[in-house]
């Protein structure tokens, strides 16, 4: 991965509001996106998974992790010593219709 | 190993539904565990072709978006309602056709990361082999987050400019989301055109491969969506068509 990546907090998702867009995770760069990706299929994943699966070492891939991390695109939790991680997705927005389109149709 | 299926068209009218319920009764003729998720929640209709009406529904996707109830309990079983014994297992998970709901959906949003939560628990509750995802056409985030985490994906299109420009938009971006196995079906060509040519044309122009090329069928428009066309009529050659996409969604 490279340095750019491990570096967090770049403005455009560092909002209150932690998780990833499915357009944050079209514009990540190629190989953070794969890594992403492959995140999401599979729910939830091991350090060791994801090692596997990005054929990369621990010291390669800790900062793309961390970087999921600190932007809140994924959590972390320990279970049985072990780190876990998991892709969080953003709250979906509201979508912007008049008041009054809404209370005629739950009528 | 299970595998998760979408089936997606840049527009509506396409034949989506249709063609998730005739897959999803094919596979589970084979005696696979086969579940099928209406994500069309601004539009639903899927269980129309299950026989479903709004009484029949229990829970919907609806309720377990805005946690009232586990994912699993949106799930029914309708196995039995198909027409002709079914070796396998089909469970239709069905968004609501109450107006005020779809109303409420699109009002307050919902938290897509359930939708993803909720495909893995059906595959691991349910102990599905297939879980077959019907989608809202177009892109959007939940339709984005149903391609992202799908093993493979059949794109539908009609051999309609419109949809050969939006399709290649929807092509680029499955591949940016590295789906492992993508897919086109020609759905709908007019008798005029010939198939093997449409293959060939739209297969060059994607750069993928292309299912099946699926004539426009006055028997299935006559159907009207009253059934699963390949239950009914398993010899036409529609069926043999749909059979084809099933074995290379599987593949």
């Amino acid at each position: 991965m490279s340095d750019e990546l491990a570096r967090p907090g770049s403005p455009s998702n560092s909002s209150a509001i932690a998780g990833i867009t499915m357009a944050d995770v079209l514009e990540l760069p190629q190989e953070m996106r794969h890594l992403t990706t492959w995140m999401m299929r599979q729910r939830e994943v091991t350090l060791a998974e994801a090692m596997r699966y990005m054929g990369q070492s621990e010291t390669e891939l800790r900062p793309a992790l961390r970087f999921l991390v600190d932007k809140g695109f994924a959590t972390e939790v320990e279970v049985d010593g072990q780190a876990h991680y998991r892709i969080r997705m953003l709250l979906k927005q509201n979508r912007q219709v008049s008041i009054d389109l809404w209370a005629t149709l739950q009528k | 190993m299970s595998k998760i299926i979408s089936i997606h068209s840049v527009r509506g009218g396409t034949g989506k539904s249709n063609t998730t319920a005739n897959v999803t009764a094919l596979l589970a003729m084979q005696g696979l565990r086969v579940g099928v998720v209406d994500t069309d929640i601004q539009s639903p209709g899927i269980h129309v072709l299950f026989g479903l009406q709004e009484e029949d529904m229990v829970h919907s996707l609806n309720d377990y978006l805005w946690g009232k109830c586990d994912i699993k309990q949106t799930a029914m079983d309708v196995t039995k309602r198909l027409v002709v014994p079914i070796k396998g297992q089909v469970y239709l998970i069905p968004s609501s056709i109450k107006a005020g709901e779809i109303a409420r959906v699109l009002r307050e949003g919902y938290d897509v990361g359930l939708l993803n939560d909720g495909f893995h628990r059906l595959v691991e509750e349910l102990n599905l082999d297939v879980l077959m995802i019907d989608t809202h056409p177009g892109l959007n985030e939940e339709t984005l987050l149903s391609i992202a985490i799908s093993d493979a994906l059949a794109i539908l299109m009609r051999p309609d400019q419109q949809d050969y420009q939006g399709t290649g938009v929807t092509v680029e971006v499955a591949r940016k989301l590295e789906v492992p196995r993508m897919l086109l079906v020609v759905n709908k060509t007019p008798a005029a055109f010939d198939p093997n040519e449409v293959r060939a044309r739209v297969e060059k122009t994607y750069n993928c491969e292309v299912a099946a090329v699926m004539p426009h069928s006055d028997e299935v428009m006559t159907l009207a969506s009253a059934g699963i066309f390949s239950l009914r009529f398993p010899d036409h050659a529609v069926s043999k068509l749909y059979r084809q996409v099933a074995d290379r969604l599987m593949a």
